[in-house]
């Protein structure tokens, strides 16, 4: 009998689930090494707490449901907002706090890639600083999790919301065209910005220089050069990304990371540095995020954050072919005693045990033991 | 893979011109054609792999990373609603979206009158859709693949939703156009990781073509 799944949903079959478990726990391990914290919130939301995390342009992509009382809950489409909740709500102690999380998170796409709906994620948030010190010591940590992973051919993508709100504040428009502008940048349309801005009146010099701020790539000599002909909120978020490369540089990190303005994320409650990172094989990003330091705003605190999330799933395709199952010991002898001491006494050295307690011959056990694709372990009866 | 680049090539009557201005950045190789049996053409010496594809496919083929970039209609590109880098307007297979009725159905001051229930037809239900929310009409959406022009001869629609170049074929079919509702040219997609990843080699291909579009503009 053949049962569907709902679409975008996946098992993980063993192996599979266990290889996941190991990289995520890899993952963790290494950020908790920088002091970072688990923290876990529920799956299920308000749906109006999750509001903020999403794009106010167009309809949100929440799973929603109807609690008993009538209210509406959704589940959570990212942690950041959930974790943000929690911070201002419950959290105690001083600040910063270094949180990190794994989770499933569920956003219904009609276009994701690979259709799922639902997928993992590994991340932290460090909220309570500003500044490029911080956000290097997220990028830096961001970079040292997916080396833990075994990944090692990767680039990090530096954008900066500051460089569109820079923008848009420079064009002194109606609130329809920058809509219009913002949008064509998001769906990266550059042959469409050209136009928009060429039909508001900007000389053709100035098109071409905007356009090619947004699509090429920087390194830290053209940051470090003066900027004067570009709007003030623009030359604020270059100084920024400056700072942080000179920053990642004594990390010895600057080799993953390239400056490109076209790198925007959708969420609307990023206001400094984001990115997205990359990797071969794989054509959409593999993990991202930024600085947000308004989102605490919307539940009455006023924290600067910065966070990062990783896609379990991806990183899981751009790993593939390097699946390693951890095979266990199939163990059978002629007195059961000796079997269950010997099994205690595997596992106690961390050894995986499968026990076969009824009686059988060394034959029957080495035919079963093949079936499992273990290795045999037989109890000899004591002489 | 680092190394090597993969261009998705629409087939049709965008073909000859994609390969034309690929050609003169460099970018060619013997025998490259849309007629072949032949769907992909490896230049396993400059590492280029060319894949000649329906030029409806191209968006996914690039949005996926199973192309670095492509050559690709914005018709196309509307309609697939792809997450893309769309980096240079190529200038050529330029045509129009239009909306088109029969002749027979204008009113004597030649317009056309909407009514509640009439059906559109059309190869872009998603350009289709955003016209009919525009204008607040009651309109279903039939989508069809091609000859969409026949719809209406069957009474299968009121109305069509095409691209039009010359309106040769809305001529022959006894349609008219009752309105444009946006223009369409060939485009240089990108792939969102391909443009980090191989950011030299696309950088050096969009200045190529940006140098090669101005020359052709200046003549």
């Amino acid at each position: 009998m053949k049962i569907n799944l709902p679409s975008g949903m996946r098992d993980w079959l063993p192996g599979e689930a266990y290889y996941k478990r190991e990289l995520i726990n890899k993952m963790l391990e290494r950020i908790s090494l920088w002091g970072y914290e688990e923290i876990e919130t529920p799956i299920m939301e308000n749906y109006r707490v999750l509001l903020p995390g999403e794009s106010q342009s167009g309809p949100d992509q929440l799973y929603k449901l109807i609690d008993r009382d009538g209210s509406i809950l959704a589940l959570r489409p990212e942690m950041t907002t959930p974790i943000a909740r929690v911070v201002s709500s419950k959290l105690q102690g001083n600040i910063p706090w270094r949180l990190m999380y794994s989770g499933e998170v569920f956003r219904y796409e009609e276009i994701q890639v690979g259709k799922q709906r639902e997928f993992s994620q590994v991340g932290v948030e460090l909220i309570g600083t500003e500044g490029a010190d911080s956000d290097a010591e997220v990028l830096a940590l961001a970079i040292e999790t997916l080396l833990a992973t075994g990944l090692n051919s990767f680039t990090i993508s530096l954008g900066h919301s500051g460089v569109l709100r820079g923008l848009l504040e420079s064009l002194s428009w109606e609130e329809t065209q920058l809509n219009q502008v913002r949008t064509l940048i998001l769906e990266k349309d550059f042959v469409g910005l050209s136009s928009v801005l060429m039909d508001a009146g900007l000389s053709k010099k100035k098109i071409e220089y905007l356009v090619g701020l947004l699509t090429s790539r920087l390194s830290l000599e053209d940051l470090e050069k003066e900027w004067t002909d570009v709007p003030v909120g623009v030359v604020k978020a270059l100084e920024d990304l400056k700072e942080i490369l000179k920053k990642l540089k004594i990390y010895g990190y600057d080799k993953y990371v390239q400056v490109d303005l076209s790198t925007l994320r959708s969420q609307e409650y990023y206001t400094g540095v984001v990115f997205e990172i990359y990797t071969n094989g794989i054509g959409y990003p593999i993990g991202g995020g930024g600085r947000y330091d308004r989102l605490f705003q919307k539940y009455g605190k006023n924290h600067p954050a910065i966070g990062f999330a990783l896609g379990i799933d991806r990183i899981i395709l751009s790993l593939s072919g390097k699946v390693e199952k951890g095979k266990p010991l199939f163990l059978a002898g002629k007195v059961l005693e000796d079997v269950i001491s010997k099994a205690r006494e595997l596992r106690g050295e961390g050894v995986k045990v499968i026990m076969e307690t009824k009686k059988i011959t060394r034959s029957e056990a080495e035919e079963m033991a093949g079936k499992k694709g273990a290795k045999l372990f037989w109890c000899e009866e004591e002489a | 893979m680092e190394n090597s680049l993969t261009i998705a090539l629409p087939k049709g009557k965008l073909f000859e011109p994609a390969k034309d201005i690929l050609e003169k950045c460099g970018y060619s190789y013997p025998g490259l054609s849309d007629k072949s049996r032949t769907l992909i053409f490896e230049d396993k010496e400059k590492l280029v792999r060319y894949i000649v594809c329906r030029s409806t496919d191209v968006p996914t083929y690039v949005e996926h990373g199973a192309a670095d970039f492509g050559i690709v209609g914005k018709d196309s590109i509307i309609e697939a609603g792809k997450n893309l880098y769309e980096l240079v307007d190529l200038k050529f297979g330029y045509c129009r979206f239009t909306v088109a009725v029969p002749r027979e159905k204008l009113t004597n001051e030649g317009t056309f009158e909407w009514q509640p229930g009439f059906r559109i037809a059309t190869k872009f239900p998603s350009v289709a859709k955003e016209y009919i929310r525009k204008n607040g009409l009651q309109c279903e959406i039939i989508k069809l693949h091609g000859n969409i022009e026949l719809a209406p001869k069957v009474g299968l629609a009121e109305a069509i939703v095409d691209i039009v170049s010359t309106g040769k074929t809305l001529k022959e079919n006894d349609l008219v156009s009752i309105e444009y509702i946006g223009e369409a040219t060939a485009r240089l997609v990108v792939n969102r990781a391909s443009y980090r990843l191989k950011a030299k080699k696309i950088n050096e291909l969009v200045t190529g073509i940006k140098k090669v579009l101005a020359n052709e503009g200046g003549e």
